[in-house]
């Protein structure tokens, strides 16, 4: 009932803003915290002028870089009613991680579906039509049904998240152990599952153009970072524009290996903590990769509920938190000091983006700490230390 | 042998003209067009006699069957000065442009020949045309400009480079195309530094197939502040004749005689020049002269030359009246917004007939500039009958080109977003901005046409801070490797109660301590 209520509330919130105020995922997604190039609703919509109305591929030119699926979604769904995608995806991921959180030693229901709508990182993404935020949505599909032992849908959105943003690759191999334990079956039927779904998935993305550009446009372009107009919350985008071209392909490559070399390590230390290896990973994806944007922060930080009593192991609660209005105050002064009233540089913005990272790092060995202490003995002995 | 050379004379043909015309504020328009035109035998080796051999190997070599060349700075005041001359065929937008028409297969071939021709035209025009290649490169539509010798069998490729500075070493060369360069006819009126101090300024280089022979077609035209060419360069104190001063005060107030009439002539517009012609052709001076002004005590001067050049005496009354043909549209470009992020563009397209025209309007835009053609929007009264749009693909440059139904004016509005650049993509000047190529907007009503080019724009990009690349390394390389290194410490470590934690021996510092005490 109380869930009903916040998700209801959350639609009426949704239909309200969009009402009062109709352009105001325009002015949000210039907001670089909030869309990167990779997930921002004008270049959806750039995609869909020159697909709709000048019949050019959108592939043809820089600005589109997402999955040929999502012109197709928003082709189909009038234009009125995009707005009602990203609330609806909203409340589907809210509604999953919910159900997800019913079947596990999580916090109630209600709360995590609250956490997730209305905690102000993903709330904000949303509203700025972030199309990240339907990926997330298929993450969070992929758990609620993990949670009701229905492994095949849950692949199936798994894999459409993957297919959608690239990303989610990089938690395939935590995804599949995760999976064929929840779901009692073996990790091999659930690979070959997963495969599959992302052949279809591939297939359907290539009939809307009839070709593969979108594998160059959309998975190259995000993994080597090709388009470095416009700054994010990341390290990655001051890095390699103050990089000299030579080093590019070699720190590229080191930042990517960078991105893969915690799958096997957290799947060894913790094989009876899945679900942590699995929310861990997505923090720190959320984090290092390319283009990070809030709307995965708020998916984390939603995730770190599932899971009871680590969290309520996480000792540095205030530290985060200060660290996250620290830099959700500093980030846009800074970024507007720089880029609108001139009085700042580039440096400005990319200290708010290392204080935001540090912030990022104690959450993580907060978070790592306490699943630890949570697998040695629960938390009992409050005086556990490592050697 | 002279036979030879004086029947290849025979069948070449080269003109001069100078076409001089007074504008209000003493301001001075000129024209110098030289054309020569030869038959070219379609089966090589072809005999070239005035018609510069360099340039037409160049042509052959690129199977480039037209070409076009503008050099171009300074705006064109149209308020005061009325439409362009010759109908804005000959003039430029700043910087440089070219155009050419290619025979090649494909777009691929054609880009291959044009990235050779225009790096032969950079040194030939001592121009940095060679920046020209196909990120910047365009293929307007046939039907916006059309091939001047009729060969539509080719590809039509276009660029333009706003930022080059065009300056005497560009004339130079331009001088060297003439049969008898600047040592004979009316361009040894031609100075540097005459040309380049004027307040606008255009060359043009045209070359294409006319009736069955080769023809180019090289044009100069000026608009010199005749006030500038009075005065030295140097500041020095105005004479006692020519100042009116107030004798009854004794403090010296003082000021300009006004004159009411203005007489000057070639020299004082040109400097000193050579009085001989050409002689492998004809030179021919028009003026063309408002109420109020004279030529030699003549209201009206045009003459075929024969022997030398004379001196022309303009004078002035001061009361002309001039009565400037306004030009059939106006187009002002601008851009709108504020910072270095977001931004938007505003065409206003005026149309000055009474009755609706039909223009296209082509503007290419480079990479960084990120165009939301979704959000282009049209008010005012008219329609896009036709558009046209590439977007921009990798660091090549997008193109817009748009067939509009103007019916009095005019309003085009789109939205931008200006990109970062990678370090070395900043010019030495980064905070300087980035020029924006002018627009072009064509009008064809029949066989009449006129073309308009809007003024460069200066667009501010955001830059990076160029100090910082070691500092960039190091810091996020330390902040990467904390992440790591937390994780992995955690990671890797035995957990134990405190109680069972191994006392370690002392070390080195405690040891030191312990003696110290």
């Amino acid at each position: 009932m109380r869930l009903l209520l916040i998700l209801l509330s959350y639609v009426g919130l949704r239909i309200c803003l969009h009402v009062l105020f109709p352009n105001l995922w325009v002015s949000l997604s210039s907001f670089v915290e909030l869309c990167t190039p990779i997930s921002s609703f004008r270049s959806t919509k750039e995609g869909l002028y020159l697909f709709n109305q000048l019949s050019v591929s959108p592939y043809k030119g820089n600005i589109f870089q997402q999955s040929p699926l999502m012109i197709a979604l928003f082709t189909i769904v009038p234009e009125q009613l995009h707005f009602l995608v990203f609330t609806f995806v909203d409340v589907f991921a809210a509604y999953n991680l919910a159900s997800f959180a019913s079947t596990n030693m999580s916090y109630s229901p209600s709360v995590v579906a609250a956490s997730y709508l209305f905690n102000p990182f993903s709330l904000l993404s949303s509203l700025a039509n972030s199309t990240n935020v339907i990926g997330n949505s298929c993450i969070c599909a992929s758990l609620g049904f993990l949670g009701k032992k229905k492994a095949a849908k849950s692949i199936f959105f798994f894999s459409l998240a993957c297919v959608l943003m690239v990303y989610p690759f990089y938690l395939s191999f935590n995804y599949i152990i995760l999976a064929a334990e929840w779901c009692n079956s073996r990790w091999y039927s659930v690979t070959f599952k997963f495969l599959f779904f992302i052949c279809c998935f591939f297939t359907l993305a290539f009939i809307p153009f009839q070709s593969w550009k979108f594998l160059n446009s959309q998975f190259v372009s995000a993994i080597v970072m090709r388009d470095l107009s416009r700054p994010n919350i990341g390290l990655w985008w001051y890095f390699f524009i103050e990089l000299f071209s030579e080093f590019r392909p070699f720190y590229t490559c080191v930042f990517q290996l960078y991105l893969v070399s915690l799958q096997v390590p957290l799947a060894i230390r913790f094989p009876k903590q899945k679900l942590f290896a699995f929310t861990l990973l997505v923090g720190f994806l959320a984090t290092f990769k390319p283009y990070p944007e809030l709307s995965d922060i708020g998916l984390y930080i939603t995730m770190l509920l599932l899971n009871k009593p680590v969290f309520d192991l996480m000792h540095h609660k205030v530290y985060e938190i200060l660290g996250f209005v620290y830099f959700a105050a500093l980030s846009p002064a800074f970024y507007y000091l720089w880029i609108s009233s001139g009085s700042g540089n580039a440096n400005f913005f990319y200290a708010i983006n290392l204080v935001y990272a540090a912030t990022m790092i104690v959450l993580f060995s907060d978070h790592t700490w306490a699943a630890i202490r949570y697998e040695y003995d629960g938390g009992k002995d409050k005086t556990v230390t490592q050697i | 042998m002279l036979v030879f050379i004086l029947f290849q004379l025979a069948c070449a043909l080269y003109a001069e003209n100078l076409d001089i015309k007074p504008l209000s504020n003493n301001e001075l328009f000129s024209t110098f067009n030289f054309t020569m035109q030869q038959a070219i035998s379609p089966i090589p080796p072809i005999e070239y006699s005035i018609f510069p051999r360099s340039l037409g190997e160049i042509l052959q070599s690129t199977m480039t069957s037209e070409l076009h060349i503008r050099f171009g700075h300074g705006v064109w005041d149209s308020d005061s000065w009325g439409a362009l001359p010759q109908n804005g065929l000959i003039t430029g937008g700043s910087g440089v442009e070219i155009w050419a028409f290619i025979s090649a297969a494909d777009q691929q071939h054609a880009l291959r020949q044009w990235n050779q021709l225009v790096n032969q035209l950079s040194g030939y025009f001592c121009a940095s045309m060679g920046f020209a290649d196909e990120t910047v490169v365009t293929f307007p539509s046939m039907q916006a400009m059309a091939p001047r010798g009729g060969n539509m069998n080719t590809i039509l490729m276009r660029a333009s480079l706003p930022a080059e500075p065009v300056c005497t070493e560009n004339l130079t060369p331009f001088l060297k195309l003439l049969p008898c360069r600047n040592k004979a006819g009316l361009s040894t009126m031609l100075s540097g530094n005459r040309v380049f101090a004027s307040k606008w300024q255009t060359m043009s280089v045209d070359v294409f197939p006319f009736e069955e022979e080769l023809r180019l077609e090289q044009i100069v035209s000026l608009v010199s502040d005749v006030k500038r060419n009075f005065t030295d360069p140097l500041p020095y104190p105005e004479l006692e004749t020519d100042l009116d001063c107030d004798s009854y005060r004794g403090d010296g107030a003082c000021f300009p005689v006004k004159k009411s009439e203005v007489a000057f002539n070639l020299t004082t517009i040109f400097g000193y020049f050579e009085r001989d012609l050409c002689i492998l052709g004809d030179a021919k001076i028009k003026v063309d002269l408002p109420v109020g002004w004279t030529v030699n005590n003549d209201t009206k001067y045009e003459s075929i030359l024969d022997e030398t050049i004379p001196e022309l005496e303009f004078v002035s009354n001061g009361k002309a009246s001039f009565d400037n043909l306004p030009p059939p549209f106006i187009v002002d470009r601008s851009f709108s917004g504020y910072g270095m992020q977001n931004g938007g563009v505003r065409v206003v397209i005026t149309n000055n007939r009474p009755y609706p025209i039909n223009v296209r309007y082509l503007e290419s835009w480079p990479h960084f500039v990120k165009l939301f053609m979704h959000t282009l929007s049209l008010g005012g009264n008219g329609t896009i009958v036709n558009k046209t749009y590439l977007p921009s693909l990798n660091k090549n440059s997008a193109f817009l080109e748009l067939e509009l139904e103007i019916v009095d004016s005019i309003v085009l509005e789109f939205e931008f977003e200006k990109s970062l650049l990678l370090l070395e993509e900043y010019p030495p000047d980064a905070n300087h901005g980035f020029e924006i190529s002018p627009a072009l907007t064509i009008l064809k009503d029949g066989d009449y046409v006129y073309e308009d080019r809007t003024p460069s724009m200066l667009l501010p990009l955001p830059v990076p801070d160029f100090s910082m690349p070691y500092n960039v390394v190091i810091l996020t390389s330390t902040v990467m490797g904390l992440a790591f290194g937390t994780i992995y410490n955690l990671l890797v470590r035995d957990v134990v109660p405190l109680s069972q934690v191994p006392v370690h021996s002392e070390n080195l510092l405690q040891k030191v301590l312990k003696k110290i005490k």
